[in-house]
């Protein structure tokens, strides 16, 4: 009973975050997509679109992997994985749909069945990198850090022809990666406090908070 | 102020506009202060016109459909709804202005000309 009462709370929590997070993912990836495409460090019009796409995908991406790792640290191994299969099982499926509604506004020829392969594959290829990354480390926040600065600013962005991008000067570069892990953050910190303020009401006491 | 208000209803519209002001104008501070990151800080712009746009067409629509809130003649409804807009208007201005004071460029740098993300219609394919 009690279990059941606190999975469908992480599903309502869940819900709510993920909406918020993918908006707010679509929104960064399209100013800084806009940015790049006006200081001329993206020129390809599909690219452009290709880049905010995968971007938008990067960042929720990143959000619910600092989230889980939350909800891991505070509610245990059991909660954590029915948190994640939630996200996974209803979330990331439709996060494609959604990307491509937030892109369509701008570029009404865009549909998800565009944006789904595109999606599919940077998920996978992010799956892939994060396995290789958790073989060094099992902090999420080493495996965050490396697998932007390093594995997709360099590897990932490169042998998609993004190589102005890559070369982007390193103040700039830096400035990017850094925004990356506050935006992360900031969802974060946002998600926390939802999910503390509904388990401290379902706890009937405050729930602890670092 | 406008001319087809009832007495009673400009009051109520200056009261409406103050309060809007004082909020809106309270979280741009709040951006200001804390928002450090010139992305960020664009982004929030582009979400602002998002919102506002939004909401306006929501209002616009319930005018049109004579769905009021209860109390409120269709003329001081449509006197909010550009008091209100005129608030918005403010709050962006003021947004534009702190992006290029705090960070010594344009804000849009980051945005299109309509100060949202870049529209580019018609390319992709």
């Amino acid at each position: 009973m009690f279990r059941n009462t606190k999975t469908n709370l992480l599903s309502d929590v869940a819900r709510a975050y993920s909406e918020r997070t993918l908006n707010n993912s679509c929104e960064f990836s399209g100013v800084v997509s806009s940015y790049l495409l006006q200081k001329r460090l993206i020129r390809d019009i599909h690219k452009y679109y290709v880049l905010q796409m995968i971007l938008a995908a990067q960042l929720y991406i990143f959000a619910i992997f600092s989230s889980g790792y939350f909800i891991f640290e505070k509610l245990g191994q059991e909660r954590h994985d029915d948190f994640m299969q939630i996200m996974h099982d209803y979330y990331i499926k439709n996060a494609t749909r959604r990307v491509a509604a937030f892109l369509a506004e701008y570029e009404p020829q865009i549909t998800d069945e565009m944006v789904k392969p595109i999606v599919d594959n940077f998920i996978e290829w992010n799956n892939s990198a994060t396995r290789a990354l958790r073989i060094k480390s099992n902090d999420y926040r080493d495996i965050s850090s490396a697998l932007f600065t390093e594995i997709f600013m360099d590897s990932f962005l490169a042998s998609n022809g993004y190589d102005a991008l890559v070369a982007l000067d390193k103040e700039k570069r830096e400035e990017l990666s850094s925004t990356i892990r506050d935006m992360v953050n900031s969802f974060g910190r946002e998600f926390q406090q939802d999910v503390i303020a509904r388990v401290s009401t379902l706890n009937g006491s405050p729930a602890k908070e670092s | 102020m406008d001319t087809n208000l009832t007495s009673e209803e400009q009051g109520q519209l200056k009261n409406w506009v103050a309060q809007m002001e004082a909020g809106e104008m309270a979280q741009v501070q709040d951006l200001i202060q804390n928002c450090n990151v010139t992305f960020q800080f664009a982004k929030t712009h582009s979400v602002y016109i998002k919102d506002w746009e939004k909401m306006k067409g929501q209002m616009e629509g319930n005018l049109e459909n004579g769905v009021l809130p209860p109390g409120v003649s269709a003329n001081l409804f449509r006197a909010i709804i550009d008091g209100s807009d005129g608030v918005m208007q403010r709050k962006l201005q003021k947004v534009r202005d702190a992006f290029e004071l705090k960070f010594g460029e344009s804000i849009y740098n980051y945005l299109g000309a309509d100060g949202k993300t870049k529209k580019l219609f018609g390319i992709f394919g």
